[in-house]
């Protein structure tokens, strides 16, 4: 494969590889946030993208089985998705909590939770009441335990699909330095559920926050360094949450 | 009969009154709550059952009462965090948390301060994978 079928890429000290038979694949991907192209060499993470027949194509990468997309645009935000993922887990840096963060009233919050559990619904809601975008899927941690912003577009859900939202479209200022967490929320979606939430110890925040945490198994002493720091700083809130917006009425000024 | 920490695989991490362990050996966070941290603190020098319950009560102002001290033993023992002289005398007997719990209780010692062990399987990357 030519040189020219390849996009190396440089994040958070990880380096990433993706390689196409489709060199506009290449040219349309998104570099993701704060990443640079990169000169060859070893690569943590490899990505393979194959044209199939009628404009499809299969993504393959580390033990995964291959997946199918029948449009550039589903495989590229999948693609987007898989990087990001790989970035966190080789990350040098930084350590990666999969939440959303924004400030509100001057409150930094980070809402912590795998994909599905609502954290892009509360992000957006803050958004729609002034607050700064900092994520809607990593918490950067620095060594301090300080947030550090990781800008993408919102996957907001729409039936099965998602639908990628800029947040600057969305009217939202960015955050764009590291900030210390004042509160952590910790919440399930239910339909009708009432917010009744429990205030957590700080070991039972580092816990919830360990199970979001990308490299929490290969780098543990890491991880209970950096969370640590950020669950002793912060209040953190666990609960069953209806509206989006019962949430976020704690922080009405 | 002394119990001993485990010295070998773990990384320990205090937070508040609490600890956090990662055990290398099966990749699990144990979270202890300050009573059993307070206990796991105390074996690190080798501790009696006694050495506990005077532990839990001069750091905690738990009764002083070898059942507590006993089902922190118990706790840590199931998690595999501490170690004791089998030779010497038979382990503490398995006690029922919710019958310390409700005997104790009536001394007005809030449950949220019985010794307890939880124990998480540390995620894999792809868990926290959004698309």
């Amino acid at each position: 494969m030519s040189a020219g079928d390849e996009l190396w890429l440089e994040s958070h000290g990880a380096r990433i590889v993706i390689r196409s038979d489709d060199v506009s694949v290449l040219q349309r991907f998104p570099l993701p946030f704060k990443a640079a192209r990169a000169s060859p060499g070893d690569a943590d993470a490899a990505f393979r993208v194959r044209t199939l027949c009628e404009g499809a194509y299969e993504m393959l990468w580390g033990d995964e089985s291959p997946v199918r997309f029948d449009h550039a645009t589903s495989l590229l935000r999948r693609l987007g998705s898989q990087v990001d993922l790989a970035i966190a887990e080789h990350a040098t840096e930084m350590l990666f909590v999969h939440a959303g963060v924004v400030g509100l009233h001057g409150v930094h919050i980070a809402i912590p939770g795998p994909s599905g559990s609502g954290k892009t619904t509360l992000v957006r809601e803050a958004i729609g009441r002034g607050a700064t975008f900092f994520s809607d899927e990593y918490a950067v941690v620095d060594a301090e335990g300080r947030v550090h912003p990781y800008r993408r577009p919102l996957n907001v859900r729409q039936g099965p699909e998602k639908t990628a939202v800029d947040a600057v479209a969305l009217g939202a200022p960015l955050g764009r330095s590291a900030v210390a967490i004042d509160v952590l929320l910790f919440c399930r979606h239910q339909a009708e559920a009432q917010w009744h939430p429990t205030l957590l110890a700080p070991g039972e925040a580092v816990m919830d926050l360990v199970a979001n945490t990308v490299a929490a198994r290969a780098r543990p002493s890491v991880a209970l360094e950096r969370l640590t720091r950020v669950a002793a700083g912060a209040r953190a809130w666990k609960g069953v949450r209806g509206e989006a917006g019962t949430v976020l009425d704690m922080f009405s000024p | 009969m002394k119990y001993r920490t485990r010295t070998i695989g773990l990384i320990v991490r205090d937070v508040g009154d609490e600890t956090i362990v990662y055990d290398r050996e099966n990749d699990t966070f144990k979270r202890l709550n300050a009573s059993a941290a307070t206990a796991f603190r105390r074996c690190q020098d080798g501790a009696s059952l006694g050495d506990i319950a005077q532990a839990l009560a001069d750091e905690l102002g738990l009764p002083l009462d070898d059942e507590l001290a006993q089902l922190a033993v118990s706790e840590l023992m199931d998690a595999d965090l501490i170690t004791g002289d089998t030779d010497e005398v038979p382990l503490p007997t398995r006690l029922s948390r919710r019958a310390v719990v409700k005997r104790i209780s009536a001394g007005a010692v809030v449950a949220a301060m019985v010794p307890a062990v939880e124990t998480m399987v540390a995620p894999r990357p792809a868990y926290a994978a959004s698309y």
